[in-house]
């Protein structure tokens, strides 16, 4: 079977990615840092790990394009984050690949690929019959985590390519759980009208042994966090989302996809999240969560 | 130092938020609004910003589409500063996918270039793939710097710092560079009234995708319709009796499992 | 055949001020009615954007743009202040700009829009008296020529606005001010206009004693007073011939009166929409919104009309100053624009105020708190249905005449002169 390579830099990406690449041909693996691949080695046939582990563009997709040519692919997958989306495009540049993002889906069509993709701010879908060869940014939680195969695969170590850039790297600053990783989150949004108030929702997510996190604005406009949920920052496909005061505009939604079970809590029955919801729950903010967590704690008692 | 040359290439977006859809799911494009994205005005902004601090000698626009409303956002760009305006014309049928449009940047810098410095906003405000900076650049051979929140020039180096999913990168890079730019990078100035008055006479000179060495997209679009998200939208009132209410959306979600 | 469209850069522009409204008034404008000031680096903010002495020509400072224009930037400049402070002091600052740029000499142009234009000095009208706003004919205020050529004025003026901000601005600025030549008296036939400038290269002059008032609303925007005791102004600032004073400054009431509307319209508007939003999501007797009862939405249906003519009646009388003032080639005298003036400015506030009525009634206790604000788009644009700039009765008065004619209707100015 001819094979498809998936970049991923992370754990919980690289098993959803597995699946795609599963249903097309052989998964292989480019990844970064020694820990990235050995958590992912069992679900993949091989894995070609990246030493460098400060992430640099072109000191990663040059190899990567190395190894199109010695695997001779014409599938390459990403993750929709902001360095899959980089490197997707670095690529379909570099080795004149097509390319298509937010993909939900591919099939095998006769000598193209069918792909099913987001657009229109996930308003939209869109359809596209592209000949290969291609690059895809597979939209977080489109694909189940992959089952792992009986052997794990081989890890070829492969050195980064050269770059003129100079990259210095801060990691993101913790207040609590990460929110890509835990299994619920609750999300606040412009609903609430002061930094104060997000000590409820803090409250509200170690009830429920979760994360919390923002929108974009309360983080980027208010400063009220380092970091938030939507398509330019934090991708999360948690059990439960819980979105307090949250109207919904698309570049959030989009970050929230993944998630099994979503909760809006919203004042306004028009808000565009109530579309995104599994329960919407139609009230002031300032009644609802304070009586949330007041049941919370007598149902754990 | 020859003359620092910045191209901005900005694009002509639906404003995703008033799209409306037929009953069958189709969407109703002609009449949804189109604007310059919010990024992309950072964009012109920090290009204008280089002129003014002596950092650029020209700044050049360029936007792919020569409807009314692709000039209008030249004018736009005009009218905040840039020095000159070009319009790519293509053929109505050519489907305008993300390939298409980052070879015909790559294409129109060669042939108009050579540029140090070429800007675009890291996402487009309707279809965000924020794949196109990255094409040019590879295309190009330049280095790229993403999801700029902060840019800053000295001595020919261009550093920018960018917030992505893990952390803060301050990257550094040598000239020519692609950098895409966040919408917020900075606050785009508001044209004033006279700039705005002046920009109606700037000329737009238009160019054909043709002359340009971009091939035709591969791509071939078999639909596009209303996404339906999967949710089971169902309405909880607490507008009256909050109790009742949380105390249904606890049962709800032990049911589903997740607490 | 009418073309009832806005050109594109006139939308350009109004999109443009809206953004600016957006992003640094919008934010400020309840702050601005309760702290009663507004931030004079918001003025000089306002300045650097353009947005005052918009129909100047640019050989005087001036933005080179048209009444059409001023109109959508003062419309869209009150629908981010519903308490219309900042909208009506822009809109002095560019009417009475624009009356000085048509009516005065060319040195005291030079030397004062420009800046008015950057926004560093303010420029308005003086025109009412203790004993009279709607009689102009009947001011006491007096200016006697001495012989060194200079003029000494003496009087007192009332219900002024700018008095507080001109003493705030790094430059000052002062009036479009309105005076008796030589002696009282009632008559229409002797009075000059005078650019008088309190404060003036950032010095506060002789003879000029201010006074400020404590208003019910708009309390962004100073309303005060001040007596003029042997103030010297130069001739040089004389606006317009000896004695012709009167019809100049009547043109001037047209052109201001035009942007007096538009800003009630724009703080309409608001209230339109803010009430627009309440009666589709507030829900009674069981899930109904309020829109559903038509007792409701008929008076909103009503107001919303009642709220587009008189938009209507902004425009077309902007457009009607553009092709008198304007214009290489006038369509217009300027008193053709008596009529639409005086309609424009009858129905914009009285229609602004009906809008807040209901609008308040339909919020109930919730208008009634200060939370809601809406009382302060209210009372602010309500001084302007009392009055302000042209009460009513005048302009109901002017409507009357034009229309019935002056030989049926009293022609108060056809009066025997003191």
């Amino acid at each position: 079977m001819a094979s498809v390579i998936v970049y991923a830099d992370e754990a919980s990406t690289g098993r959803q990615l597995a699946s795609a690449a599963k249903s097309l041909g052989d998964p292989v693996l480019v990844t970064l840092g020694e820990d990235n691949a050995d958590a992912l080695s069992r679900y993949y046939k091989r894995v070609y790990l990246l030493e460098d582990s400060i992430f640099d563009p072109l000191k990663t997709y040059k190899p990567i394009m190395d190894v199109i040519d010695k695997e001779s692919t014409s599938i390459v997958l990403s993750p929709c984050s902001n360095k899959g989306r980089m490197i997707a495009g670095l690529i379909a540049g570099g080795k004149n690949f097509n390319v298509a993002t937010d993909v939900m889906k591919l099939e095998h069509g006769d000598e193209k690929i069918l792909v099913t993709k987001l657009t229109f701010g996930g308003n939209a879908y869109a359809k596209l019959s592209m000949t290969k060869p291609l690059v895809a940014c597979i939209a977080s939680g489109s694909y189940k985590e992959s089952e792992p195969f009986p052997e794990p695969g081989e890890i070829i170590r492969i050195s980064p390519g050269d770059s003129s850039l100079s990259v210095k790297f801060t990691p993101r600053r913790l207040e609590g759980a990460d929110p890509t990783k835990a299994e619920v989150v609750v999300g606040a949004g412009r609903g609430l009208k002061k930094k104060e108030d997000l000590e409820m929702i803090k409250e509200l997510a170690s009830l429920l042994g979760g994360a919390w996190s923002v929108t974009r604005p309360l983080a980027a406009d208010y400063g009220w966090a380092d970091s938030w949920i939507g398509i330019s920052g934090l991708i999360i496909s948690p059990k439960l989302y819980i979105a307090i005061g949250i109207s919904g505009q698309p570049h959030h939604t989009m970050g929230v996809r993944g998630s099994k079970v979503i909760v809006a809590i919203n004042n306004d029955e028009s808000a565009p999240i109530f579309e995104e919801a599994d329960y919407g729950v139609v009230g002031d903010l300032y009644n609802i969560v304070p009586v949330l967590i007041e049941k919370l704690k007598q149902r754990k008692k | 130092m020859g003359m620092t040359r910045v191209l901005v290439s900005i694009k002509l977006t639906y404003d995703v938020n008033q799209l409306k859809f037929e009953k069958d799911g189709t969407p109703i494009l002609d009449a949804c609004p189109r604007v310059m994205g919010e990024a992309d005005k950072c964009a012109i902004e920090e290009a204008v910003k280089l002129k003014e601090s002596g950092k650029a000698e020209e700044v050049v626009a360029l936007t792919i589409g020569s409807t009314k409303e692709h000039q209008r956002i030249l004018r736009d760009a005009y009218a905040m500063g840039v020095d000159k305006a070009y319009m790519v014309r293509l053929d109505s049928d050519d489907m305008a996918t993300a390939t298409t449009i980052a070879k015909i940047i790559a294409s129109f810098a060669e042939k108009t270039g050579p540029y140090d410095i070429i800007l675009l906003g890291s996402g487009a405000s309707d279809t965000h793939s924020s794949v196109v900076g990255p094409m040019v650049a590879s295309l190009l051979g330049y280095n790229l710097l993403a999801n700029a929140d902060r840019i800053e020039v000295k001595d020919s180096l261009v550093s920018i710092t960018s917030t992505l999913e893990d952390g803060q990168y301050v990257v550094e890079s040598p000239l020519p560079v692609v950098v895409t730019v966040t919408s917020e990078a900075n606050q785009p100035r508001i044209p004033t009234i006279r700039d705005i008055l002046r920009s109606k006479k700037k000329p737009i000179e238009e160019i054909e995708a043709a002359d340009l060495e971009a091939d035709l997209s591969r791509i071939e679009l078999v639909e596009i319709k209303k996404f339906e998200v999967p949710r089971k939208r169902i309405k909880i009132d607490a507008t009256s009796n909050v109790g009742e209410a949380v105390d249904k959306l606890i049962k709800e979600l032990e049911n589903e499992g997740v607490i | 055949m009418v073309d009832f469209e806005f050109t594109e850069d006139e939308i350009r522009f109004r999109d443009s001020v809206r953004e600016f409204a957006q992003r640094y008034i919008e934010p400020k404008w309840i702050e601005i009615d309760e702290k009663g000031r507004i931030p004079v680096d918001l003025i000089k903010k306002m300045g650097d954007q353009g947005l005052f002495a918009i129909p100047v020509p640019e050989e005087y400072g001036g933005m080179g743009g048209s009444m059409v224009m001023t109109a959508l930037a003062i419309e869209e400049i009150a629908y981010h202040d519903p308490a219309v402070a900042v909208a009506v002091y822009a809109l002095l600052n560019n009417g009475w700009p624009l009356a000085l740029a048509l009516f005065g000499q060319e040195e005291a142009k030079m030397e004062i829009l420009p800046k008015v234009a950057s926004g560093d000095a303010f420029f308005g009208i003086a025109s009412t008296e203790p004993q009279g706003g709607s009689d102009v004919a009947g001011i006491k205020t007096v200016a006697k020529k001495r012989e060194d050529g200079k003029w000494v004025v003496n009087g007192e003026k009332t219900f002024i606005s700018g008095v507080r901000e001109l003493q705030e601005l790094p430059e000052g600025g002062g009036f479009f001010l309105v005076s008796k030549t030589e002696k009282t008296g009632w008559s229409h036939k002797r009075i000059t206009t005078f650019a008088l400038l309190p404060k003036w290269n950032g010095k506060l002059r002789e003879g000029w004693k201010p006074t400020l008032y404590d208003d019910i609303g708009r309390h962004g925007l100073s309303t005060g007073g001040f007596t003029l005791e042997n103030f010297e102004i130069d001739d040089k600032y004389r606006i317009g011939d000896v004695n012709k004073g009167f019809y100049l400054v009547l043109q001037g009431f047209n052109i201001a009166r035009i942007l007096v509307a538009a800003a009630t319209i724009g703080s309409g508007r608001w209230a339109l929409d803010k009430a627009k939003e309440w009666l589709r999501t507030r829900k009674l007797f069981k899930g109904r919104p309020i829109a559903s009862f038509e007792g409701v939405s008929f008076r909103y249906a009503e107001l919303y009309t009642m709220l587009e003519a008189a938009r209507y009646f902004v425009y077309k009388a902007a457009w009607m100053a553009d092709n008198t003032y304007l214009t290489k080639s006038p369509r217009f005298k300027p008193q053709d624009l008596n009529l639409p003036v005086a309609m424009a400015k009858m129905l914009g506030p009285t229609t602004t105020t009906e809008i807040y009525t209901e609008v308040l009634k339909w919020f109930g206790a919730y208008g009634y708190t200060k939370e809601c604000a809406a009382h302060r788009g209210w009372l602010g644009t309500f001084s302007y249905t009392i009055g302000a700039e042209g009460a009513q009765n005048i302009m109901k008065y002017i409507i009357a005449r034009d229309t019935l004619g002056s030989d049926a209707v009293r022609n108060v100015w056809a009066e025997e002169e003191d």
